[in-house]
């Protein structure tokens, strides 16, 4: 490390050792990439290919057909705009659990640990039911509704869009708290010390301070919340059915009784594209994010 | 000190000793054999039914409980080296299998074939129905009194109060016959063929309909808990089986008629244990076990020598070309999809 650092002759061999090393240090990826390869790249091409393929040779109709659409168009919209809304309430509520959970110890964090942890371990199937359940007219909302002279009568919540977003928020939220919770650990608190030594007050310290310092976390827990969001099937299928369709159903009707591997295909192509712009523009956000924040 | 010896001896208990906890199971395994089937998620197969088939033939069914749609998906990508032996599903998707070749022809030592009608014996004998479970509409009794007519689903009464069945599960022919014979006037058994004529009035249900649901337990259970008002439309095996569980539920018997749903069973092509698969379906519709199915699934007997139990009666119902269902359901979930479940 000295070698590196003062630049001497000798610090050649050490240089291209460490180099070798970092080499080395990637190929410890190389499982998971090979697993990726098989069972996540491998689908994902034939799925390209199918979403091309037509009686005739190579087409574009399978996206023409998707895109084309009013109806199906609307399908995108309304998938989209649901993440959104997900995503942003999941932001809402889970920023100041992740901040509770960073800046607690002892047996309060080991509490907000497990309401954070406990819900990932139950299936989604239950935890939708059982929010049917709380949703129903006689469910323990509209008893509360009811009982603190809120409303006069039972409300109809569920298969709403409202029950929608909220059974969504529960399933996902916790992929939210995650990534917030890692980069507010690594939060300095001497700079709130110093800003507030600087006359700041706790709003202008969170503004000027906490937010930039943690949008890192904020744009991956938001791009994870997103796009599963975008991609969720059996929530959307329990919690609203039909009336609600999302790119997903529409890809399962399309393959499962269309057997209509083109409009499947080209559906699925067409989300894809969505989660990884995502993805990659989230990606291209932290990282100027954290340059803005070392200069 | 002694030193432990490997003997002849001792090498001949140990293979003895390793034969006996290695190869025992297998034994045992030979002697009850196997069968892979899939078929409905119903009530009172996996608990009731085969149980008994078990017991009377010794052998073990291996069950697969989905829909009809995942089902034929299954058998077509074993195609080449089938797992399943027997298929239990409805005829339109039957009519797709065999379209692709995926079932074979009931052969004749399927004896009791020979007492099915005609009509329960599907493309000149592909496959045969088991029963006929009653499809119309099921309601809660405790709010709802009784279904005179499939008019008064219409009815503002009826507000956010009803399930519909998704048009991708196959009951959901009822709501829509249903329809058309309100658009057209025509008798139920008629208005499979001018189905098209029935959306627009199966449009007018929507401010009555809470939701479209694929999830059959959850909209049974919403039913049961008074969520909704009626469901249409699981068929009798569902509803009548609830309600003889105590469940606050009834099927409806509105006076344009209660339609015949199909349930079939047939042979997987080139399927395993083949002598297998034609002695449960011998069994399925044998007299004796007819009247059990007639009982347990509330459903009607299709062999001819079936004595119902005491007490059990089935409705005429109007029997549908389940082929022309086949051949146009896809065009009937999209005209579903966009005109009546969309928002």
């Amino acid at each position: 490390m000295s070698g590196v650092l003062s630049g001497a002759p000798a610090a050649r061999p050490a240089r291209s050792r460490l180099r070798f090393e970092g080499d080395m240090r990637g190929l410890m990826a190389l499982p998971a990439l090979l697993f990726m390869g098989i069972v996540f790249a491998l689908p994902l091409g034939l799925l390209l290919a199918k979403s091309v393929q037509g009686a005739d040779g190579l087409t574009l109709n399978g996206y023409a057909r998707v895109l084309g659409d009013a109806y199906y168009r609307g399908v995108i919209w309304d998938s989209l705009t649901l993440a959104f809304r997900v995503t942003l309430i999941s932001l809402l509520v889970g920023y100041p659990a992740a901040y509770a959970l960073a800046r607690t110890g002892g047996v309060m964090q080991v509490l907000l640990f497990s309401l954070v942890f406990l819900p990932l371990t139950v299936s989604i199937i239950v935890k939708t039911f059982g929010l049917t359940i709380m949703f129903r007219r006689e469910g323990i909302l509209n008893w509360l509704l009811i009982n603190t002279g809120l409303t006069d009568g039972p409300i109809r919540f569920v298969f709403t869009e409202m029950s929608l977003v909220i059974g969504m928020v529960n399933v996902f939220l916790p992929f939210m708290i995650l990534p917030l919770y890692s980069v507010i650990r690594m939060l300095d608190g001497r700079y709130l010390d110093a800003a507030a030594t600087l006359g700041a007050g706790p709003f202008t310290t969170f503004r000027r301070v906490v937010l930039p310092l943690t949008m890192p976390g904020i744009v991956a827990g938001s791009s994870i919340v997103f796009a599963i969001s975008v991609a969720a099937y059996v929530t959307p299928g329990l919690l609203i059915g039909e009336r609600y369709m999302t790119m997903s159903m529409v890809m399962a009707k399309a393959f499962l009784n269309f057997r209509d591997y083109q409009l499947g295909s080209a559906m699925a192509c067409v989300m894809l594209v969505i989660a990884l712009s995502i993805v990659f523009a989230s990606s291209f956000l932290t990282r100027s994010l954290e340059q803005r924040g070392g200069r | 000190m002694n030193r432990s010896k490997i003997s002849r001896r001792s090498i001949l208990a140990a293979a003895g000793t390793a034969a006996a906890v290695t190869g025992f199971p297998s034994i045992l395994r030979a002697q009850t054999r196997e069968i892979f089937i899939g078929g409905p998620a119903s009530p009172g197969l996996t608990d009731v039914l085969f149980p008994l088939i078990e017991k009377k033939h010794n052998m073990k069914i291996l069950f697969e409980g989905t829909n009809s749609l995942i089902n034929l998906e299954k058998i077509r990508n074993n195609k080449d080296r089938p797992t399943m032996t027997v298929t239990m599903m409805d005829d339109p998707v039957l009519v797709l299998a065999q379209r692709e070749k995926l079932i074979q022809k009931l052969p004749a030592e399927v004896t009791t074939l020979a007492d099915l009608p005609a009509l329960a014996k599907p493309a000149d004998g592909m496959w045969a129905n088991w029963c006929q479970p009653m499809c119309s509409a099921s309601h809660n009794t405790q709010k709802v009194k009784g279904v005179a007519s499939y008019a008064d689903f219409w009815d503002k009464t009826y507000r956010d109060g009803l399930i519909l069945i998704s048009m991708r599960i196959t009951q959901a022919v009822a709501p829509l016959l249903a329809a058309t014979q309100l658009a057209t006037g025509k008798p139920l058994a008629e208005c499979l063929k001018l189905a098209d004529e029935g959306f627009g009035k199966l449009r007018e249900l929507r401010p009555n309909i809470l939701q479209v649901s694929t999830n059959a337990p959850q909209a049974q259970q919403l039913l049961e808990t008074g969520e909704c008002l009626a469901y249409l439309a699981p068929d009798s095996r569902t509803t009548l089986f609830r309600k003889a569980a105590g469940a606050p539920v009834d099927q409806s018997y509105p006076k344009e008629g209660v339609i015949a749903m199909p349930a079939g069973v047939a042979l997987v092509a080139n399927g395993p244990n083949r002598d297998l698969g034609v002695t449960f379906i011998n069994e399925l519709l044998n007299p004796e076990t007819q009247a059990m199915v007639a009982k347990t699934f509330y459903s009607k007997p299709t062999n001819t020598k079936t004595v119902l139990p005491a007490g059990l009666t089935f409705p005429d119902m109007v029997v549908l070309d389940w082929e022309y269902f086949a051949d146009n359901r896809n065009k009937w979930i999209e005209r579903f999809e966009r005109e009546v479940a969309a928002r």
